[in-house]
């Protein structure tokens, strides 16, 4: 019994504290169903692609040089720490810039993170609804110029595999967060 | 007169020490490695006297410079808003970090992470400092990470 506490007691410190990090969707929200375009050119149907499986779904752009590589860098760094788990979490990158995003450099911009991450575009109403569905105010492309800013939801919504959005995470989400939360998030089916 | 001699010499040496007489400090300066066309760097500067402000910046690594801070509404919209200087004030401290203040560099060259990257900050007062900024992964740009 003491055996058996002890490897307990010594596997806890990766063992996830039982309390999510993140901000709690209370009650849990529905996993949006929309269909855009991915890296190949393929329809990619949101809902069915990721079925049973932990999601996180992030909408950014390639000009943005300060929150949407940092997001995706903290992701890509937990992964190499949580391997298993990183097998089976789908990664899903929105590019809401599509005038200036081409799939061939948005797969270029994720395989810098994780050549596991799916890219995805669309058309301005595809990527308006997609946003709506997913419960994010739709992004905004100012008219500041060709450097033109885009402003967009900044934090990452995550998806049980139990089909669920239980946490969203805002920019500056530590990565000790993300292991934790990611742990106790892939356990509910 | 020898001894003004010296004199003047040990003060021209005290003030070609520094880009800025030491009312400037400018550390910790570092750019993500521009993932798209775009990168940001970020630094912390300190003024040890009077007040100053960051007019502008230059670099031969991108076409241009911009001050920018990353703002978040109330519905979680976050924006970058382009802005004409930042303000340092006296015997204070600014940091530019993700999420906050950065400057961005338009147009980035392609860098590598270690790579030293010289930057040319034109401040209101201070005149123009050149630091060297790091090139590091950008979620090793963040200053405190768990």
């Amino acid at each position: 019994m003491l055996a058996v506490a002890l490897v307990i007691a010594a596997c806890g410190r990766n063992l996830a504290s039982g309390e999510l990090q993140g901000v709690v969707v209370d009650p849990p929200g529905d996993k949006p169903s929309f269909t855009l375009t991915d890296t190949e050119g393929e329809a990619y149907e949101f809902a069915s692609e990721t079925e049973g499986k932990l999601t996180l779904l992030y909408f950014g752009y390639l000009n943005c040089p300060d929150i949407c590589p940092v997001h995706l860098a903290q992701i890509a760094e937990v992964f190499d720490r949580i391997p298993d788990i990183a097998r089976e979490t789908e990664v899903v990158f929105v590019s809401v810039d599509p005038a200036r995003d081409s799939h061939e450099e948005i797969r270029a911009f994720l395989d810098r993170f994780d050549n596991r991450f799916v890219g995805l575009t669309g058309t301005e109403e595809e990527l308006k609804g997609a946003q709506t569905a997913a419960g994010v105010p739709p992004a905004v492309l100012n008219d500041d110029g060709p450097n033109y800013t885009v402003d967009h939801a900044g934090w990452v919504l995550a998806y049980a595999p139990d089909g669920k959005n239980h946490a969203i995470y805002p920019f500056g989400t530590r990565q000790s967060e993300w292991n934790n939360d990611l742990q106790i998030l892939a356990a509910r089916e | 007169m020898r001894t003004a001699g010296i004199l003047m010499v040990a003060l021209m040496l005290v003030a070609g020490c520094t880009d800025n007489d030491g009312r400037l400090d400018v550390t910790n300066a570092r750019i993500g490695q521009p993932t798209g066309p775009n990168a940001a760097l970020y630094f912390t500067a300190t003024s040890n006297g009077e007040a100053d402000s960051l007019l502008s910046a230059r670099t031969a690594a991108a076409e241009s410079m911009e001050l920018h801070e990353t703002t978040t509404d109330a519905d979680g919209t976050m924006a970058m808003q382009r802005l004409p200087r930042l303000d340092l004030p006296a015997d204070g401290t600014i940091v530019l970090e993700p999420g906050g203040h950065h400057l961005m560099l338009v147009e980035a060259q392609r860098m590598e992470i270690g790579e030293k990257v010289e930057v040319t900050l034109t401040w209101e007062k201070a005149g123009e400092m050149t630091i060297t900024a790091e090139v590091v992964d950008p979620g090793d740009t963040l200053s405190h990470d768990g």
